[in-house]
């Protein structure tokens, strides 16, 4: 497991980061657009972010450990992030609300 | 056919199906047209693709000549000895076999968007209602003195993966030690913005390891470049002075290349030689932009940002190194990224839907040794209708990034390479066993 999900790991079970409540994408975001912001993940992460040779699997993940993890990445709180740090900046915080609850959504497996 | 036609022949009088997300399940079914798409690299590839798993009903034909692409990026890694070539190429097979794509190998050698219609080199004719432009670069032959097709044979661009790229690192196994590699680097736009850069760190590392008395002189038409600090740091840490860098400012620019001699002339007259020459000549879109009426002046396709669709010509969208879509650069991951918008785009006008506001990303990892990589990031958006990088996202690798953030980019590129190849044509281009 990579350090920055241990890392969320962590702070989860400690409840540090947990401070909103779960919210559906349908709050001002589409599903549809949902997908296509989640889409953005697609290129590392593998179709419908589930691929073991690419980049942590996505797919089927929590809500909360995803949104937790994407916030985090953000505000740039995962230390020894190389890429998603710069990546998850150019996220609104609804984004990534929508992107978390697309792929936990989503079954988990092999691509 | 008008979009009233096309709609009255789906029966759209009643209700479409919604239409579906970018994940398989829910899906639009009953939306109907022809979407041809033509080239099979990042970008059509990931359109063609997309477009089925939206739209399962569309019937959608990928025309691309070759039965196998060979990618640009890591294309620099075979120079250095760190990939195969046989696991940058990429076959239609998934396209094929489970998206029901109809694949056919044959050049477009024209576009007819009065009629909509596609001539194949066969001389078969495809109708189309909407039509996908991926056709990637072409060599602009008329922008450089001296450098033809013929030339390229023995002074090769490499700027097109494959054959070409071959020529390259022959020439380099065939080079003695102690010789001068020279690499010319255009003005922009152009492919792979940083692409010039990556391929002298690995043939540095190549030189290192079996020629290391040899030089590296790079010759640039600009007087800045992509990850210019990044670069010059690793090269610098890595291969100590083995690469010298010689900007616009500086002569760097060439004029003319001398195909007999292997050799260029600067701007100011200085005649370089070298062992092996690389010129990275200046580019433009791909020949059918232009046959589709799609390109302006400049050589390359204005487009519409939020649905890639041509500024000049209803019912043809474009993907890629060939459209005008800074700030996005030239890259593989554009085109993938662009590709999904572009497919979603073209399933909401035929369900006569207003766009999804488009979402797009880039990432360009540069590997300039084994345990050593540097990556640039974008994310972009659409404001006030046109594109632009979300503030304070995005941007460089850490100037005083430590060994392990430089080693575990190099992880993270591999890993990028495995997952796009995959999104694009459904093959890492390695055997997975050995994943």
């Amino acid at each position: 497991m990579p350090d920055s999900w241990k890392f969320v790991g962590a702070v989860l079970t400690a409840g540090l980061l947990f401070t909103s409540v779960h919210s559906h994408a349908g709050d001002g975001i589409s599903y549809q657009q949902a997908s296509l912001l989640a889409a953005t993940c697609f290129a590392c992460h593998g179709t419908d972010g589930r691929m073991a040779e690419g980049i942590d699997p996505l797919a089927g993940r929590s809500y909360q450990a995803l949104r937790a993890t994407l916030m985090a990445f953000r505000d740039d709180q995962i230390p020894n992030a190389t890429v998603m740090n710069r990546i998850a900046a150019g996220y609104s915080e609804e984004e990534i609300d929508a992107i978390a609850t697309y792929f936990s959504g989503l079954p988990a497996g092999r691509e | 056919m008008n979009r009233r036609k096309l709609l009255q022949l789906l029966g759209a009088g009643g209700a479409l199906a919604a239409a579906g997300p970018l994940a398989s399940g829910v899906v639009a079914a009953r939306t109907r047209g022809r979407v041809v798409v033509i080239g099979g690299g990042f970008g059509g590839a990931t359109t063609a693709k997309y477009l089925k798993r939206m739209a399962p009903g569309l019937q959608v034909t990928l025309v691309e000549p070759a039965s196998q692409f060979y990618t640009c990026p890591f294309s620099n890694l075979y120079l250095g000895g760190m990939r195969d070539m046989q696991y940058i190429a990429h076959g239609y097979d998934e396209l094929r076999n489970r998206y029901g794509v109809e694949v056919i190998h044959q050049l477009a050698e024209d576009v007819d968007a009065g009629s909509h219609s596609v001539r194949l080199a066969g001389g078969e004719e495809l109708g189309y209602d909407r039509l996908v432009l991926s056709p990637g670069i072409d060599i602009d032959w008329d922008a450089l003195e001296g450098y033809d097709e013929e030339v390229a044979q023995d002074i090769p661009h490499a700027w097109k993966a494959g054959e070409q790229t071959r020529i390259l690192r022959q020439q380099l196994e065939a080079m003695e030690d102690g010789g001068t590699f020279i690499l010319t680097a255009p003005e922009n736009p152009f492919r792979c913005p940083p692409g010039p850069y990556e391929r002298v760190a690995q043939i540095a590392h190549y030189f290192s390891r079996h020629k290391p008395r040899s030089k590296i002189l790079v010759l640039d038409a600009k007087d800045g470049f992509s990850k210019q600090g990044l670069f010059m740091d690793g090269w610098n840490t890595i291969y100590g002075d083995m690469i010298e860098w010689v900007g616009r400012s500086d002569d760097g620019g060439i004029v003319r290349v001398d195909g007999r001699e292997r050799a260029v002339e600067t701007e100011f007259g200085e005649i370089h030689h070298a062992d092996v020459l690389n010129v990275v000549p200046p580019q433009k879109a791909g020949f059918i932009a232009d046959r589709a009426g799609v390109t302006d002046a400049s050589g390359w396709v204005p487009v519409k940002p939020e649905t890639f669709e041509s500024r000049e010509v209803d019912d043809i969208y474009v993907v890629g190194d060939a459209t005008i879509a800074a700030p996005m650069p030239k890259s593989g991951f554009c085109a993938n990224a662009q590709g999904r918008v572009v497919a979603a785009a073209i399933v909401a006008s035929l369900e006569d839907r207003e766009p999804l506001a488009p979402a797009w990303t880039n990432t360009c990892y540069s590997v300039l040794a084994p345990d050593y990589a540097v990556s640039v990031a974008g994310v972009y958006r659409l404001v006030d209708g046109e594109i632009a990088e979300v503030e304070g996202s995005g941007g460089l690798s850490p100037a005083d990034a430590d060994a392990d953030f430089r080693r575990r980019e190099v992880e993270y590129a591999i890993r990028w390479y495995n997952a796009i190849a995959m999104d694009a044509w459904g093959t890492t281009g390695l055997p997975r066993a050995l994943s």
